[in-house]
């Protein structure tokens, strides 16, 4: 892939410009991404593209190697990797809580012990998702319990 | 990385109540261990301590509880069950294998019905005082956990608001 970068001082805004044949899920990949430093996010829905707001998203889980975004009244599908949506989600207040999903710390209502030291997360539409061992640590070291 | 109960830990718990109780039964001995000596087979020996005999028969009694408590107490085995139930299915287990205990080894006799109430009322306090810890201790941990989770939210978020 060629990279190009024009500097000059003629240029009114950062402008980012794709040249390509089509819309490879590598490109796609790159939109995303570049989207998420501007706080946004691009997903699909029924093969529609939509660009929505990070703050707006509760959780990010990843199925079967695809990656679902969950907001308050959708779920959408990404080409990121949970991965990468972590390196860049962290600095929005995302947390890991198991291998396969992200949750953001804004959207959890309440955290509860459970059996075995896994957590339970109750978020803020009432849904539950459970922190697993090895994540729970993790989490309560970030909330500076431990 | 997550950390997974193994055999260690199940021999850890295993030694650590078999001593304590040990510590507690020995100095019951030192006690009240001659007038209690032709009574139960635990004073058999009196007032000089505990015969290695009843000291197996706590090891095996105490193995035996501490796997019920694994298997009901942790999600290894058992999946999905709620809290009450793992609680009651640990105490009622724990029971039954103390019943086998005092019946086979005869701790006490069996025919005397004070001794059965006093068993009955030692094992229901005890129950209910591990039940009251374990629910303070929790409790406390999620009252912490709360506290802990709205000041990262201050934090974090009242950070990105002046970011903004």
């Amino acid at each position: 892939m060629k990279i190009s970068i024009n500097i000059d001082d003629s240029f009114q805004t950062d402008e980012i410009v794709i040249n390509s044949k089509c819309l490879t899920p590598e490109l796609e990949r790159i939109i995303s991404t570049i989207r998420l430093i501007e706080q946004q996010m691009t997903v699909t829905k029924n093969n529609e593209m939509f660009f929505i707001d990070v703050m707006s998203i509760i959780y990010v889980e990843s199925v079967d190697r695809k990656t679902f975004v969950y907001t308050d009244n959708d779920c959408y599908k990404t080409k990121l990797r949970l991965y990468e949506m972590e390196e860049q989600l962290l600095h929005y207040g995302f947390i890991r809580i198991s291998k396969s999903s992200l949750v953001q710390l804004n959207f959890i209502r309440s955290v509860r012990v459970e059996i075995n030291r896994k957590l339970r997360l109750t978020l803020e539409n009432g849904e539950q998702l459970i922190v697993s061992r090895a994540y729970s640590e993790q989490l309560k070291q970030n909330l500076g319990v431990q | 990385m997550e950390k997974k109960l193994n055999i260690f830990d199940y021999l850890t718990q295993v030694f650590t109540i078999f001593g304590i109780l040990i510590l507690i039964l020995n100095i019951f001995c030192l006690l009240f261990g001659e007038s209690a000596k032709e009574y139960s087979t635990i004073f058999s020996l009196g007032d000089t301590g505990l015969s290695i005999t009843t000291m197996l028969q706590f090891l095996f009694a105490i193995a035996i509880i501490t796997a019920i408590k694994f298997l009901f107490m942790t999600d290894y085995i058992i999946k999905s069950l709620s809290m009450t139930i793992r609680i009651i299915l640990l105490f009622a287990f724990s029971f039954c294998n103390i019943l086998v205990f005092i019946f086979l080894c005869k701790w006490f006799p069996v025919n005397d019905l004070k001794a059965w109430i006093m068993f009955i009322i030692c094992f229901t306090v005890s129950c209910l005082i591990s039940t009251l810890i374990s629910n303070f201790k929790e409790n406390y941990e999620n009252r912490r956990l709360e506290e802990a989770l709205q000041k990262s939210k201050e934090k974090v978020y009242g950070k990105h608001n002046n970011m903004q």
